[in-house]
């Protein structure tokens, strides 16, 4: 698709409740999407049944997976629907695995092209979930989740990646399941090639895991950022061609996630010393690592 | 034998809802995706209007049933323990509000 974001969003946010928002968008996306049909489900926060989260949790944004091929025709509707684009898929985390959209009234919604660490691809990973799809209501209107194991599969392989709230969250699900579901669970995740994340999330055995993605989980897990999470990445890469894409992707500033850091919007002399800094941070690592080589 | 008609309100196909914490309705068409925040008095002739349910129930699947000017007048005077005929304008000026929103479809009622 082309990508277009805008790395902004309003200055004053709405009065209604977070919650509210967030629960009328998962009604207004199912509908939307569903009347387009395009296969859409909503994953983690309000989109998941009693229980897969201790009490009182809170959600600040809808999670869509979608089917790889659909991603920019969910953008596309959603932006004609008032949600507007502010950080593409090359935009969002190493893994490039969403883009982020915003409405002034129903607030954020990421929409995902793969989940990370789950399936041996984006599309059997869907298609897998998918067709064992059912729906919850939420807002008085049915919206597409996965099954209940999956449901709590996915906020299992999330904790991989976010070690705070993630770590809770998973304890909470062990420790509401009988040890027989935990057991299908761990199941499920080896039959949907989820090994590494379900071990650095659970901290059970690593049988026959894949090792460069159990580096990379256990990387981000440990909340590596910079030059130290580029150096996992390499490691983890597993051709030539993967490396080279990693450099290209690791050298354009993003700015979304620079505006972020900043807490203010970016200027040019901002993205000018991040961009400076980018290169040399690289070129230091390459040459220290050509040092090596040539000793 | 003649049947009588008589002005009734169903919702709209195409609506969501959900309640504060403070318990307040939120409604909003899914077409227009502008959030209503419903008045305390409103909240009252929303809740005779979907007839009990919660946000929790599917609206699709269960749509509540249309109801009379009539119907809700009374369910609303007797929610607020006042004569149909002190509430009947007020409650008449907000269905009307809601329909003029989208969220309320005007239907004759047998």
């Amino acid at each position: 698709m082309g990508e277009r974001a805008t790395g902004q969003r309003p200055a004053a946010p709405p009065s209604l409740d977070l919650e509210i928002r967030v629960r009328l968008a998962h009604a207004r996306i199912a509908h939307l999407l569903g009347r387009a049909d395009i296969r859409a489900l909503h994953l983690k926060g309000y989109a998941t049944e009693p229980g897969v989260y201790p009490d009182h949790r809170r959600s600040s944004d809808v999670d869509l997976l979608v089917h790889p091929t659909d991603a920019a025709a969910v953008i596309a509707l959603l932006d004609s629907h008032g949600w507007e684009p502010v950080a593409t898929f090359s935009e969002g985390s190493i893994f490039q695995h969403a883009a982020t959209l915003w409405h002034d009234q129903l607030g954020y919604v990421d929409v995902h092209r793969l989940f990370p660490g789950l399936g041996p691809s984006p599309e059997a990973a869907f298609d897998t979930l998918w067709s064992e799809h059912t729906h919850l209501v939420i807002a008085g209107r049915p919206v597409p989740v996965p099954s209940p194991c999956h449901q709590r599969l996915v906020v299992i392989v999330h904790a991989a990646r976010d070690p705070y709230r993630g770590a809770h969250d998973v304890r909470h699900i062990r420790e509401s399941l009988p040890a027989e579901s935990w057991a299908a669970l761990r199941e499920e995740a080896h039959r949907l090639d989820a090994g590494a994340a379900w071990h650095v999330a659970t901290g059970e055995a690593a049988d026959g895991v894949d090792s460069r993605q159990l580096t990379l989980f256990a990387a981000l897990h440990e909340s590596q950022s910079g030059l130290e999470l580029f150096r996992t990445r390499w490691q983890s890469a597993a051709t030539a061609r993967e490396r080279a894409v990693l450099v290209a992707r690791t050298i354009p500033v993003n700015r979304p996630h620079l505006q972020m850091r900043l807490g203010r919007p970016v200027t040019r002399a901002d993205l000018w010393r991040e961009q400076r800094a980018r290169l040399g941070a690289l070129a230091g690592w390459a040459w220290r690592k050509a040092v090596r080589r040539d000793r | 034998m003649t049947v009588e008609t008589t002005e009734g309100w169903a919702l709209a196909p195409d609506i969501a809802w959900a309640r504060t914490a403070g318990g307040q309705a939120v409604v909003m068409t899914l077409e227009a995706g502008q959030p209503l925040l419903l008045s305390a008095s409103g909240d009252v002739i929303w809740d005779v209007l979907v007839g009990g349910r919660t946000p929790d129930d599917d609206l699709v699947a269960d749509p509540p049933t249309p109801l009379s000017t009539t119907t809700i007048t009374v369910q609303v005077a007797e929610a607020f323990g006042l004569d149909p005929a002190d509430v009947a304008a007020d409650v008449h000026a907000f269905l009307e509000m809601l329909e003029a929103h989208g969220v309320l479809v005007r239907v004759r009622t047998a």
